[in-house]
Formats: C-alpha cells, sequence, structure tokens
C-alpha cells in the first residue's frame, strides 16, 4: 500500500478515532477488563439462569431490552459472555464517538492530542472496569456530545447515532442517563442565545431520545407486574435502606427501636445483610421499621453544600479524568474564542448539581462520579474552538504539557495498581489469594451435593463469586442452583424461589433446622441462634459438618430435638 | 479579559489542591458539647453512676431516674425544670450518658446495693426505713411532653421534702427519643440532667 492511500485511509477523523481505541479494546482484553461490582457478576448470572437454568432477562437495575437483544447471542455461543463482552463493545463505540468528534472539530495535530489527551485520561477507567453504571455514562456522554454537535451543524446522521446511543446508555441505567439533562438543557441554552434558533432536527432527536427511552421504562416496568417478580422488585427499594442507605442517624434508629420494642437485634441483622426470612422480613414489616428510619433520617445541611462540592473538587485532583478535563478548560479559556469564556465556570456549576443530587440521597459511588466527570468533560468539548492551536502564543508549550499529562495520565492508575498489588495482595480482590482456593473447593463440593441448600453470609456470597468469576464467560446454568445468600438484592427471584422449593425449603430463615440445610459461617461471628430464639421461640444447637480451610459448614438442629 | 479568566482559574485550581490538605469535609451531623454551653452553671458528671458521688454511707438513697427528661440546647428550658427544686438543698448537674435507652440508664445507675421499686411505693418505703437504698424509674411522657415532666418533678420536690434526711438522685434516663425528630434535635445526644438533694450546699 503506497503512503499516499494510507494518509487517505487513516487521515479520516473516524479511521483515526477507530484505530486509537482499537489499541484501548485489545489492551482491555489483554489485560482482562474486570467486573469492578459484584453486581454485575450477579446480573450475568440471573441472565444465562445460574438459579433454575433458564435465559431470565429480570435484571432489575438493567432493563430488559439488553436482556432480550443478548438473547440470540446466547443461543449462538453459550459459554461466551456477551453480556460483558457488550457492555465493552458499548466503551468502544462511547470513545470513538467522542474521539471522532475531537478529530472533526480540530483537524491536525491539535485533534490528534486532544484526542489523546481525553483518550489516555479517560478511558482507560471506563475501558478496564467492566460495570454497568459506567457503561450507562460512557454511551450517555458520547450521545449527548453527537446531539450538541451534530444539532450545531444539522447532522442528521449524527443525530440519529445520538438518540441511539443515549436510549442505549438509559438502558443500562436509568439513572445516570438522568443526571445529563441538566447539561443538555445548558447546552440547548447556550446554542439557542448565540445561534438565536435550534434546528428542527435537533428538536425531532430530542423529543425522540425521551420518547424511547419512556418507553424502555414501560417495557421494563411491564416485566414486574406479576409471577413472583413483582415482588422481587418491590422488595428492592425496601431492603436496600438496610443495605446501602446511609441516609440516616443509625445510632438514634437503635435506640428509638429499644424504646419502642426493647429489640434491635432485628436492625442488627438487617443492617448485616441478613433478611432472607420472608415471615419476619416481609415488606410490610420492613416497611414498618422504615418509618423509624425515615423519622431519624439526616436534616441536609443545604449551607454546606457549596463547601462540600469545592471540597469534591479538590479530592477528585488525583484522577488524571480531572486533569483532562482542567485542560480542555484552561485549553478554552486561554485559545478559545473569548465568548467561550465562561464554559469552564457553567461546567463547574454543572458538576455541582448532579452531586448535590447525590449528596441529598446519600449515594456517593464512585461509578457514578466518574460518569459526572466524563459528562463534564464532554460539556466542554464542542467549545473547544481553539483553531491551530501551535500557531498561537505559548500554544506548543501547552501542547507539551498535555503529551506529558497523557502519558501519565495513562500510566498512573496501572503503576497504582501494580503498586497495591504488590504491597498488598490481599487487598487486590479483597479476599486472601488462599481463600480462592478455599472457595472454590466449597464451590465444587456444592456442584457434588445438588440436594442440599447451602446458606451463606453476604460477605461470603460475594465473595465464592470473586473466587470463581471469569468475565467474559457465562456463569454456567444452574450453577447456583443451591447456593443462597442470608441476603442480597436477587432474593425473591423467582427461579432462586423455585429452586429452594425443590429442595423442601419455603422459608430460609426458619428452614435452616430442615435436613438438607446448611449454614456457612460468618467471619464477624454473626449467627441465627438469637433470631431464631425471638422469632421462633426455639433454642437451636450448631455442629461443624465441614470444613474448607477458614470456611465451615455448620448445621442448625433444634435443640429438643438432638437429645 | 482572558488574562483574568485564566487567572480565576488557576487560582481556583491551586485553592482545590491546597484544599486538600485541609480538612473540609462537612461533617454529616454535628454533636454539639453539652459540657461546653453549661460549663460554670451547673457540675458537670462525667458517665460514672452518680451514687459514686455520694459518700456519706450513714444516710439512706433515694434515686429517681425520670424518663425522657433530657438536657435542652436552650440553657432557660433547664434553668425551669431546675427551678422546682429551688426550695430544697440542692446541687444542679449535668451528667453524660454513653448510650440513649431507659434499660441502658437503669443498667448503669441502680446497681446491686439498690432495691428497684416502682414509684408510688417510694413514699412508704422511706417511711418505713427498712431499705437504705431505693431506686425507681417514672416516665411522666415518652414525648417529652413538659407538662408532664414538671407535675412528676414536683412530686419528687414534695418526697424530698418529707423526708429531708434522705438524700434525692434524680436523674433523667435520656433525652426524648420517642417524640418527633425536631423535638429530639432540640436536647443534647447523651447528656441528661442531674439534681442531688438534700445535700448541704457546698456538695458532698
Amino acid at each position: 500500500m503506497s503512503f499516499s492511500v494510507c494518509r487517505k485511509i487513516f487521515g479520516r477523523p473516524l479511521a483515526q478515532a477507530f484505530c486509537i481505541n482499537a489499541v484501548m479494546l485489545v489492551l482491555s482484553f489483554l489485560f482482562g477488563a474486570k467486573y469492578s461490582s459484584l453486581d454485575d457478576y450477579f446480573m450475568h448470572s440471573v441472565l444465562t439462569g445460574a438459579y433454575g437454568g433458564e435465559y431470565d432477562v429480570h435484571l432489575y437495575f438493567i432493563n430488559v431490552v439488553y436482556g432480550y437483544f443478548l438473547w440470540p447471542f446466547y443461543k449462538l455461543i453459550p459459554s461466551f459472555g456477551w453480556y460483558s463482552f457488550f457492555e465493552t463493545l458499548a466503551m468502544f463505540a462511547s470513545f470513538t464517538a467522542i474521539s471522532y468528534v475531537l478529530l472533526q472539530k480540530l483537524r491536525g495535530r491539535g485533534g490528534l492530542l486532544f484526542t489523546i489527551l481525553t483518550v489516555a485520561c479517560v478511558s482507560p477507567e471506563f475501558y478496564f472496569h467492566v460495570a454497568f453504571t459506567q457503561c450507562a455514562a460512557a454511551l450517555t456522554a458520547a450521545g449527548f456530545l453527537l446531539l450538541v454537535v451534530g444539532g450545531k451543524d444539522d447532522n442528521k446522521k449524527q443525530l440519529v447515532i445520538a438518540v441511539l446511543m443515549m436510549a442505549a446508555g438509559s438502558v443500562f441505567r436509568r439513572e445516570m442517563f438522568l443526571l445529563v439533562v441538566p447539561a443538555i438543557a445548558l447546552s440547548l441554552g447556550i446554542v439557542l442565545l448565540r445561534e438565536r434558533k435550534i434546528h428542527k432536527s435537533l428538536w425531532v432527536a430530542l423529543l425522540c431520545c425521551f420518547a424511547v427511552v419512556g418507553a424502555f421504562k414501560e417495557v421494563n416496568a411491564l416485566h414486574y407486574l406479576s409471577d413472583g417478580y413483582d415482588y422481587y422488585a418491590a422488595y428492592q427499594p425496601v431492603r436496600s435502606m438496610y443495605g446501602d442507605g446511609a441516609f440516616y442517624d443509625d445510632d438514634d434508629v437503635l435506640d428509638e427501636l429499644e424504646e419502642r420494642s426493647g429489640n434491635s437485634r432485628d436492625y442488627r441483622y438487617l443492617k448485616s445483610w441478613y433478611y432472607y426470612d420472608k415471615d419476619v422480613f416481609s415488606i410490610d414489616s420492613l416497611k414498618s421499621m422504615g418509618e423509624v428510619i425515615h423519622r431519624n433520617a439526616f436534616v441536609p445541611n443545604y449551607a454546606k453544600f457549596p463547601v462540600a462540592i469545592f471540597a469534591w473538587i479538590s479530592l477528585k485532583l488525583g484522577n488524571p479524568i480531572v486533569w483532562c478535563w482542567l485542560i480542555l478548560c484552561l485549553a478554552i479559556i486561554a485559545f478559545s474564542h473569548k465568548r467561550n469564556g465562561a464554559v469552564p465556570w457553567l461546567s463547574v456549576a454543572l458538576l455541582g448539581i448532579p452531586y448535590a443530587y447525590l449528596l441529598l440521597v446519600n449515594r456517593v459511588v464512585d461509578h457514578v462520579e466518574s460518569g459526572i466527570w466524563l459528562y463534564a468533560v464532554v460539556f466542554v468539548i464542542p467549545f473547544l474552538e481553539v483553531g491551530n492551536i501551535y500557531t498561537q502564543k505559548y500554544g506548543s508549550r501547552f501542547c507539551k504539557a498535555i503529551i506529558l499529562i497523557s502519558i501519565v495520565g495513562f500510566a498512573l492508575p496501572i503503576v497504582m495498581q501494580k503498586i497495591t498489588e504488590y504491597a498488598n495482595p490481599l487487598e487486590l480482590t479483597k479476599t486472601i489469594p488462599a481463600e480462592h482456593a478455599e472457595y472454590v473447593s466449597f464451590f465444587d463440593y456444592a456442584q457434588n451435593h445438588p440436594e442440599d441448600v447451602f446458606v451463606l453470609p453476604f460477605r461470603r456470597y460475594k465473595n465464592l463469586a470473586k473466587s470463581i468469576e471469569s468475565t467474559y464467560k457465562a456463569v454456567t446454568p444452574g450453577s447456583w442452583n443451591n447456593i443462597f445468600s442470608t441476603g442480597y438484592w436477587n432474593i425473591y427471584l423467582p427461579s432462586m424461589e423455585g429452586e429452594l422449593h425443590k429442595r423442601g425449603v419455603d422459608n430460609v430463615f426458619r428452614d435452616i433446622v430442615n435436613e438438607n440445610v446448611y449454614v456457612m459461617n460468618d467471619d464477624r461471628g454473626m449467627g441465627f441462634k438469637p433470631f431464631y430464639f425471638d422469632h421462633y421461640h426455639q433454642k437451636l444447637k450448631i455442629d461443624t459438618v465441614q470444613s474448607f480451610g477458614s470456611l465451615q459448614l455448620l448445621k442448625y438442629q433444634l435443640k429438643g430435638n438432638a437429645e | 479579559m482572558k488574562r483574568l479568566n485564566l487567572g480565576l482559574f488557576v487560582s481556583l485550581l491551586l485553592l482545590a489542591l491546597i484544599a486538600n490538605f485541609v480538612d473540609l469535609a462537612p461533617k454529616a451531623v454535628s454533636v454539639p458539647d453539652a459540657s461546653d454551653a453549661y460549663k460554670g452553671r451547673y457540675v458537670i458528671f462525667g458517665k460514672n453512676r452518680i451514687s459514686l458521688q455520694v459518700e456519706d454511707s450513714t444516710r439512706s438513697v433515694a434515686m429517681v431516674i425520670v424518663d425522657a427528661w433530657g438536657v435542652p440546647l436552650d440553657t432557660n428550658i433547664l434553668a425551669e425544670d431546675f427551678g422546682i427544686f429551688n426550695a430544697v438543698p440542692h446541687q444542679f448537674a449535668i451528667h453524660n450518658r454513653l448510650r440513649n435507652t431507659t434499660s441502658h440508664a437503669e443498667g448503669a445507675e441502680i446497681k446491686e446495693d439498690f432495691l428497684k421499686v416502682p414509684f408510688e411505693q417510694m413514699d412508704s418505703l422511706l417511711a418505713d426505713s427498712i431499705c437504705k437504698h431505693l431506686a425507681a424509674t417514672i416516665h411522666p411522657s415518652t414525648e417529652g411532653n413538659r407538662e408532664n415532666l414538671h407535675q412528676s418533678l414536683k412530686q419528687i420536690k414534695e418526697l424530698a421534702e418529707k423526708y429531708p434526711e434522705t438524700i434525692f438522685i434524680v436523674q433523667g434516663a435520656h433525652r426524648p427519643i420517642l417524640g418527633t425528630p425536631e423535638t429530639r434535635k432540640k436536647y443534647y445526644l447523651r447528656w441528661v440532667p442531674a439534681v442531688l438533694l438534700n445535700i448541704p450546699p457546698e456538695g458532698l
């Protein structure tokens, strides 16, 4: 191939964007992109029928549309982890789109430079972690960027892709998609102010976007109306108050519960992720305790929010995504048309809105934060009208700084990861490597005793998943048939309940005294004796029947019978 | 204009960098300390049980734990509560608690040497003076109703006037918990008022 042909192909922005991101994609497959939270593993397991062996689209956090989309692929090659594969592919599509926009707007070396900056600093976080919230953020961000740019240029092709990407983003996590709405509003406002009008096709695109997102939401809701999926869905917000919620004063709630009923033990069990008792911890009983919780909710101190937002930004300064945003803002102020001078400040304000919302619901989570910063990066990109940056004063010095920062931004997370691995091998997977083997031998044991039921405390349940998971392999259908948790978001899944009934269990906690039910020891010493006495008025005795290193299988029995 | 904008942005960046070395994190809930507000006004008792303060073993001691009597943020309100006991030789104090339940207060204050009795029987038992250490818990109002509280406090005062030889230790169990959160927040966490009656003014 002659040089000029190469130049023709690779000179085009789309090809360049494609190649740059293809490198990242290959790296992510090579270095093993991993699940960054077990939620994805367990959703994958619901999909491929880890309980019951049937394909099930009821992922709850992810829209059923994704489940339907993946169905033909799983039919074709059932053992491949299509769920994770497509999440990674979604990152590739999103960052290719973002790179393309950058290269398209800023021709030549300048465009290449900013693209490399963005991809090097921002994308590793997304490529190397398979996480549905980040997937949602990446797709939404790319769609949002295409919407703004395509809307300004009245490019219908870009607008169509924008709508598709944003709709896809909403499939992975609707709430993450909703967090971009303030940015959309602000961008539209700026366009309106400058151009005095908005192209019809942009309005149409927006309308379509919200229509499709709304339609997806309705389709999803229809799947949780009956057949046990209604209870499964209704249970989620109620139990999350105990496991995930931190919007209330724990001590106050304990005090009040003790003053009222003299028993705060149930609350302690709930907070330790012990709630798979359909009678004692039914939705109704949890709701009434929930009333006590709501009485003790923290009152937001709105006056402190600006300081909190500032403190958060300052905290995040060590993150390469933030460096990218800073460089883009500085470039806009220093080299762009002066009408864009206010953009970085608007971006700071825009950062504050979703963060304030997260503070209010008390759910400031890593993945969502990365998403918010990606939205900030993508918000400022359309205003990066810097022309040929090299010809401007201090331009080439600035560009050299960008190269340096890109290298550090890309290498830093990898180096940090290696350092933590080296210094503290336990922290990497949060289970001691020796325990990995213990969990694997337990898992094999469970597979060999299909008639028995194994109840694992929440942390054990998660560690088991961590020990046997493989990101790009489908979770084997039926492999979790007889392994259950004391409490997690997947309880009351109809197929899980089906497997329990098949083995003679109707109420997990009440039936731990059944002959075939075994409980794994809790790493923090929690046990069932007090609970059983409180609610079933029986004393229990415990025997250890099996050990896997530090993991023990316990058999609970009614004290009376043993004599 | 560009220079100004750039300068402002870079200053913000530097400020944010420096802020990393300063503890800026706003605490979700700041716990005010009653001892700061009431220092100098009343005696401050730590978390140890008050009966340890009574060294005179010849005298009998009657302890009354008052449910839902807390130390309010408003110093005037506590002055009103204490005011009920002005006629009796007294010492006013605020007392620190480790936990906020009645059962904890009873467990912490009423030890082996005390006999737990219903409050209604306290009068006759003191008259008989069989037991030297009596303890009772009284429940004027669980929600922090101040009229009911004052009524109960008056009853205790009358009892103390009737038996001037007996030392009375009157203390709150915890701040009003079962009332509305607004009521609860008007009181300090883990502090209760305490009154020692029939003791000489210079203390024990």
